[in-house]
């Protein structure tokens, strides 16, 4: 039967700030380029090959592989914003001009 | 901290990184996506992935730039008002079709519904309880009404699910990474103290399934809130790998506090509170697994059962997160499992027996497991045979007597990084809060 329905929108609204995003380097060249892996399996396959072409591709660049560099940033699931800003630091400690991070299973 | 990134993710995981960083204000966000998947493939053609990708991973390191995309503006109270004309197949299509349900057909959340709801609750509907990962959704109470209306409850049952949806916005229930996960994870929610009888909660014969109507209709309405406003929307961002029915009705079940054995603890109480208070417990978990001992006479024997069944690698805590050794596990007793345990064991020997002889040699861990460096820390030295335990104490068992007749029990393990939850359960003129507290949010008593 065909009736005129008042309702709620269940679906709400969503309110964030708008993140800005920091600027990027023009260039890699002379840069110190960190590399993150998060501990999925064969992220670090990837950004090996990745590290290898960075350190073919551009010249000069220092390029440190964070999960050797400090291991404690292997985390899959960092469970919060506190750990995931805690790694956060950890990862910008290194004073890298870019992070490339490599994600997912 | 200003540090430039570049993000590389599988196809098939894309969605729910864009979403993800959406939802934390990154409007845009330079990702690299690669041909799905990284894990388990061969690391030849892992490479060959890396290659084809690095010139993309280049430029977004260096060239890429945001668009001119906005976030949006509105308030979160009142919600918006909407009018449709049409029968109520024609209103579940067009909710369904504006991502509004689950795909289950719901009532229609009128005004008067709506408004007849939140008067189970003395919380004003303005109060914004939290923001609903993964999509962020701002959840008042007015929302938590209209999902409520949606899914049958009753207003009598608005206190119970409002200290559960509490409880899921604890950020230490990680709910994001639950809700988000390639694992079959659902909420589970249990109740205990005098609640469950005040308004009809089932906690015996088949309470966690079908014709309970107060644990139906809130484990729907709790669905409802987790898809609709936080957006965990299968295929993405939830990205299940099967999903489960309880993606539809989360676990909702009452504990059988009549049937606890003399001397043990309800949930409840081994959880801080008191017996006397109404209180809903909340995790995460994954599917249980179910302990079908109709044989055993004597508690070793039953042991002898669960050391078979599960073990850490029930969890992907054991070869994959470390932390999860750390985390509370449910193990759901049924209550002639509880009778015969009970017999000669008391409810801290059966948990200390229980994290005895659950385990796992270190040889089942897959060679690639990371982290276990830090498990070594943990536990100490070990060698391939070195039995590692589910937790590193006994106490991380948590006991609930869990159904009615038949030898069966259910044990309950948490996502990685999600904590066992507790929310005491505030009643409009209980004992649970005041209206001074209820203004100043329902945060009463939790763990």
């Amino acid at each position: 039967m065909k009736q005129t329905w008042e309702l709620v929108n269940p679906e709400g609204v969503v309110k964030v700030e708008r993140l800005r995003l920091s600027k990027r380097p023009t260039t890699l060249e002379g840069k110190t380029v960190v590399l993150r892996w998060n501990g999925k399996p064969n992220g670090d396959v990837f950004l090996d090959r990745v590290a290898a072409m960075l350190s073919r591709e551009v010249k000069p660049v220092r390029v440190i592989k964070a999960w050797e560099a400090v291991p404690e940033t292997i985390e899959p699931i960092s469970g919060s914003q506190e750990l995931s800003l805690a790694l956060m630091r950890k990862l910008a400690a290194l004073k890298p001009d870019l992070v490339i991070g490599a994600q997912g299973d | 901290m200003q540090v430039p990134t570049v993000t590389v993710v599988t196809s098939e995981l894309a969605g729910l990184g864009k979403d993800t960083a959406l939802s934390q204000g990154a409007v845009d966000c330079p990702f690299v996506v690669v041909p799905h998947p990284l894990g388990m493939a061969p690391a030849e053609e892992v490479r060959k992935k890396s290659e084809r990708a690095f010139p993309e991973i280049l430029e977004m390191g260096t060239g890429w730039k945001p668009g001119k995309k906005s976030l949006p503006t509105k308030a979160a109270y009142p919600a918006e008002r909407i009018t449709l004309e049409g029968s109520l197949h024609d209103l579940n299509r067009t909710f369904f079709d504006a991502g509004w349900s689950l795909g289950l057909p719901v009532e229609p959340p009128t005004t008067e519904r709506v408004a007849e709801m939140l008067t189970g609750t003395i919380l004003p509907p303005h109060t914004v309880l939290g923001a609903v990962p993964p999509r962020m959704g701002l959840l008042t109470v007015e929302l938590v009404a209209a999902h409520a209306a949606m899914a049958g409850c009753r207003p009598e049952y608005m206190p119970v699910l409002i200290a559960a949806l509490e409880a899921m916005l604890d950020p230490r229930a990680n709910w994001r990474g639950a809700a988000t996960t390639t694992g079959t994870t659902a909420a589970l929610i249990v109740v205990n103290g005098p609640i469950i009888k005040e308004i009809g909660i089932a906690s015996s014969q088949g309470a966690a399934g079908a014709d309970h109507h107060a644990n139906v209709s809130i484990g729907y309405a709790f669905n409802l809130v987790a898809d609709v406003v936080g957006g965990a929307k299968s295929p993405s961002p939830d990205k299940s790998t099967l999903g489960a029915p309880s993606d539809c009705v989360a676990w909702v079940f009452g504990e059988n506090e009549d049937a606890l054995p003399e001397g043990w603890q309800p949930l409840h109480v081994q959880r801080g509170f008191k017996k006397n208070e109404s209180v809903v417990t909340f995790m995460p978990t994954y599917p249980p697994v179910e302990n079908i001992d109709h044989w055993s006479t004597t508690p070793e024997e039953h042991l002898t059962w669960w050391a078979h069944l599960v073990s850490p690698l029930t969890a992907v805590g054991g070869p994959c997160e470390v932390s999860q050794i750390e985390q509370a596990y449910i193990i759901g007793v049924g209550p002639e499992h509880a009778s015969l345990v009970a017999g000669k064991w008391s409810q801290n020997t059966f948990k200390t027996r229980f994290w005895e002889a659950v385990r796992a040699p270190l040889s089942a861990w897959p060679k690639g497991a990371p982290h276990l460096d830090v498990l070594k820390n943990k536990l100490g030295p070990m060698k391939r045979d070195t039995r590692i335990p589910v937790t590193l104490a006994p106490e991380q068992f948590l006991t609930v007597i869990a159904g009615g007749a038949g030898k069966h029990s259910h044990y309950f393990a948490p996502f990685p990084r999600c904590s066992v939850v507790s929310k005491r359960v505030g009643r409009p003129g209980g004992s649970g809060q005041t209206a001074k507290a209820a203004s100043r949010k329902q945060r009463g008593h939790q763990h």
